[in-house]
């Protein structure tokens, strides 16, 4: 990003804070600011244990200062300009969540199909944050990052004394880390209706979804599970045979894998076993166990570990329970309301994906923490602009969120055409850029595009002023 | 509740205020012989902290109610006068494990009445114990088992739905918190000296008690007491494997705790490929209090969240927290030296 394309930015820029009035948040006087500005940019200098005391004075130093980024802290404190963390003295926290694309397993080909993707995971977390913590709608704000993705902002007044360690909990409760199906499915006899050639019939182990023990319907993690059983029921028994034998067979192999702990074998006894099975594919692992000389179930992993495992015969077995389960109304209505689950065609390893398939993204594995445990982070500044993309930092009420387009709604700059030069190398990513309904390819070079186009490519440190 | 109650139940407001109400000035307590028994089982509250655990007498009379309730603030005094964070601790848990007995055989408008002198929001109709999330996660997020993690409970709009022993339990927990929360108290230093003969016997028995298990954290760096987790960590940064931040940030301020020196600290980060002296040096120095804030390093439950819990063994199911490992592992590796007879099973 060279001087006058910096320049550019940061005169545009000005031009909205001028034009606008940025909404403030709650309680801003306690809250702690940062900013990046465009003079140090690519280099990130956040310049922060900012406050302001008045809505004026804020709005001053935007419209003089016209910052790149403008943050704000989630938490509040008694002396939010002092200089370090403990001279600021901690009095609470907003309770945020950060929806970004990059944590999501789903790598997507494009930038609007990485907002389309990080939509539904928002919108997911808000039906736990609704249903299960039973936040009201008026304590909910929803935020466009003006990035990858969305912020949520929780204002509930019993959640703002919330530490690190309980909005931890929180975390974990709404990524299903530390779920254990023993908790969530409890084994319990019961009578269950089948529609075989007998009317009724006891089953040994039937289980049920604990949830439902409390009130006559489940609720949370519990109805989450049995809903999407039902529909993975359903939409395996749609499939033609061999398209759900096979999604079939990648569900145990993907669960089995998952579970192997692939504890300390010796390398010589591994090869061995992968040996013996290469050679004699329907050999018991009673015979390689005997051989080897360690357990079957040992044995198991190693196959499992390496691949060597058949998973077909389970999988037509199972394939052809479910069916027949699909297809009869009693049994959906025994999960769907009395949270009952038949064991033989209900295995763990649908349990297992439906955790996952209900499980939000929040990051905070091996690459960076959690923001919600965060309480001290500075977290985007509602209906600033975002330096990165020049798109405005949309905060949404949740109607709003469900209609919001930030392709269309966030894009704040005008039409008027501009050019600019796009900087070797064009990463493939940068190439198309979609906006307000249309879509602009660039090549490395000069290029006219309507300004919202440019300055977004420029941001992005793309392309420069031309 | 009566005084039968308070006696059961001496860190209620309630039962602060029912001793105020009593007409005696607290002085009186510490140095009127007429109180030496209430000083006496005052002594005998923090020594059975100690020991076993504290038992509550069965109370014949209001008098003895009486008695038994006003040992509570001496045995508060006697621990405060001593000072010590871990007596404190103990103290404190072994209170409301007491409390927690009682608890159970309360009935279920009794236990209303402790969740709202906890000020924790409860709901409890027909044998189901409910309780706002906040409140729980407030004091289960102390607890490390599967089963205490919010995400194993059952929740619906905001309320945790928990069987009685469980809410018996988190009762006991906000018990314990508001005691060690209160300690140590301020006393002036002429009530300390008059219970002098008491917190003798005390010391005596808190030392005898450490000198079982205490390892000076400052001392030598005991490689082989690393719990995996940090041992992972360690090997990987000396193999030059860029560290995550957050596990940089746990394996750091692990070794300051443990004692280890920053200037070591930063030679073992040499080889580490995005190396930057400068930088390290800063985190480091951030990390061992620099700015006035002194970082712990993360507990088990901030590991596993952060996805840095690596090859969990036996002995962390018996420890919450790193450091612990670190000291459980000594203190094994010590007793083993000490005593080479006594084959005894980890």
């Amino acid at each position: 990003m060279n001087f006058r394309t910096k320049q550019y930015l940061r005169k545009r820029f000005g031009d909205y804070y001028q034009n606008t009035k940025p909404v403030m948040p709650p309680d801003f006087t306690r809250r702690e600011w940062g900013f990046i500005f465009f003079d140090e940019l690519p280099e990130v200098v956040m310049r922060r244990h900012k406050a302001f005391s008045s809505e004026g004075e804020a709005l001053d130093y935007l419209r003089g200062m016209v910052p790149a980024h403008a943050y704000h802290s989630a938490a509040y404190y008694r002396f939010p300009g002092a200089g370090t963390m403990k001279e600021k003295q901690w009095e609470g926290a907003d309770l945020i969540f950060d929806l970004d694309a990059d944590h999501l397993p789903q790598k997507a080909r494009s930038y609007k199909e990485m907002l389309d993707n990080v939509k539904t995971e928002t919108g997911k977390l808000l039906d736990f944050l609704l249903e299960d913590f039973g936040f009201s709608e008026n304590n909910i704000s929803v935020v466009f990052s003006g990035g990858r993705g969305y912020h949520i902002h929780v204002r509930d007044p019993k959640v703002l004394a919330l530490g690190s360690a309980e909005r931890r909990e929180i975390v974990d409760y709404v990524s299903g880390t530390g779920l254990m199906v023993d908790y969530l499915i409890k084994s319990e006899k019961y009578i269950v209706y089948d529609a075989g050639r007998f009317k009724k019939k006891e089953l040994q182990s039937p289980r049920k979804i604990s949830s439902f023990e409390n009130e006559n319907e489940g609720f949370g993690w519990g109805n989450r599970v049995g809903k999407y059983i039902i529909h993975f029921m359903t939409q395996i028994s749609t499939k033609s045979d061999d398209d759900a034998l096979n999604e079939l067979i990648n569900l145990i192999k993907n669960y089995n894998l998952k579970k192997v702990h692939s504890e300390k074998i010796p390398e010589e006894i591994v090869n061995l076993i992968i040996q013996m099975k290469n050679e004699n594919p329907k050999i018991r692992y009673k015979k390689i166990a005997n051989e080897v000389g360690i357990s079957e179930k040992k044995v198991r992993e190693v196959l499992i570990a390496h691949d060597l495992e058949n998973y077909a015969l389970e999988a037509r077995s199972k394939l052809k329970k479910i069916k027949k389960k699909a297809t009869s109304s009693e049994a959906i209505d025994m999960i769907e309301n009395k949270g009952i689950i038949d064991d033989p065609y209900i295995f763990d390893a649908i349990v297992q994906k439906a955790i996952d398939e209900n499980s939000i993204n929040l990051g905070g594995g091996h690459t960076d923490e959690p923001v919600t445990a965060d309480i001290r982070r500075l977290i985007r500044m509602p209906s600033s602009l975002h330096g990165g993309s020049g798109m405005k930092v949309v905060p949404l009420t949740l109607s709003g969120f469900e209609k919001f387009k930030p392709l269309d709604d966030a894009v704040v700059f005008s039409e008027k055409e501009i050019q600019i030069e796009v900087i070797p190398p064009l990463k493939p990513q940068n190439s198309l850029v979609e906006m307000k309904g249309k879509s602009f390819r660039v090549q490395e070079g000069i290029n006219s595009l309507p300004e919202y186009a440019a300055m977004y490519l420029m941001c992005r440190g793309a392309a420069e002023y031309a | 509740m009566d005084v039968f109650g308070y006696a059961n139940f001496p860190f209620f407001s309630a039962s602060a205020r029912y001793v105020e109400n009593l007409g005696f000035r607290l002085e009186e307590l510490f140095f009127d012989s007429a109180f030496e028994k209430i000083r006496e089982r005052g002594k005998e509250r923090v020594l059975s902290a100690i020991g076993d655990g504290i038992e509550k007498p069965v109370c014949p009379n209001d008098r003895s109610a009486e008695n038994e309730l006003l040992s509570y603030p001496v045995a508060r005094i006697l621990v405060s006068c001593i000072n010590d964070r871990y007596l404190i601790k103990k103290y404190s848990l072994a209170e409301a494990k007491s409390s927690y007995e009682m608890l159970k055989k309360l009935p279920d408008a009794g236990l209303k009445e402790f969740a709202d002198e906890f000020e924790i929001r409860a709901d409890i109709r027909e044998r189901k114990y409910i309780i706002d999330f906040t409140d729980y996660i407030r004091h289960a997020s102390a607890f490390h088992e599967h089963e205490w993690k919010l995400v194993n409970r059952r929740m619906n709009r905001g309320m945790v739905y928990l069987a009685k022993e469980n809410f018996s339990r988190i009762m006991e927990e906000a018990v314990r918190e508001r005691i060690e929360s209160g300690l140590p108290l301020d006393v002036p230093p002429d009530i300390c000296s008059a219970l002098g003969v008491y917190i003798i016997k005390i010391r005596e028995a808190l030392n005898a008690r450490k000198s079982n298990f205490d390892i000076e954290m400052a001392g030598e760096i005991m490689s082989d007491c690393f719990p995996p987790c940090m041992s992972y960590a360690l090997s990987n940064a000396q193999s030059g494997v860029n560290l995550p931040h957050s596990m940089r940030f746990a394996l750091t301020s692990f070794l300051l705790n443990i004692g280890m020196s920053a200037e070591g600290i930063i030679e073992l980060y040499k080889t580490s490929p995005d190396f930057d002296e400068e930088r390290t040096r800063y985190q480091v120095m951030h990390i061992q209090g620099a700015t006035g804030t002194i970082y712990k390093s993360p507990s088990c439950a901030t590991m596993i969240t952060y996805g840095n819990c690596y090859g969990k063994e036996h002995l962390c199911e018996r420890i919450s927290h790193p450091l612990g490992y670190y000291r459980k592992k000594a203190w094994i590796l010590n007793k083993r030296k000490t005593e080479p007879s006594k084959e005894k099973k980890d």
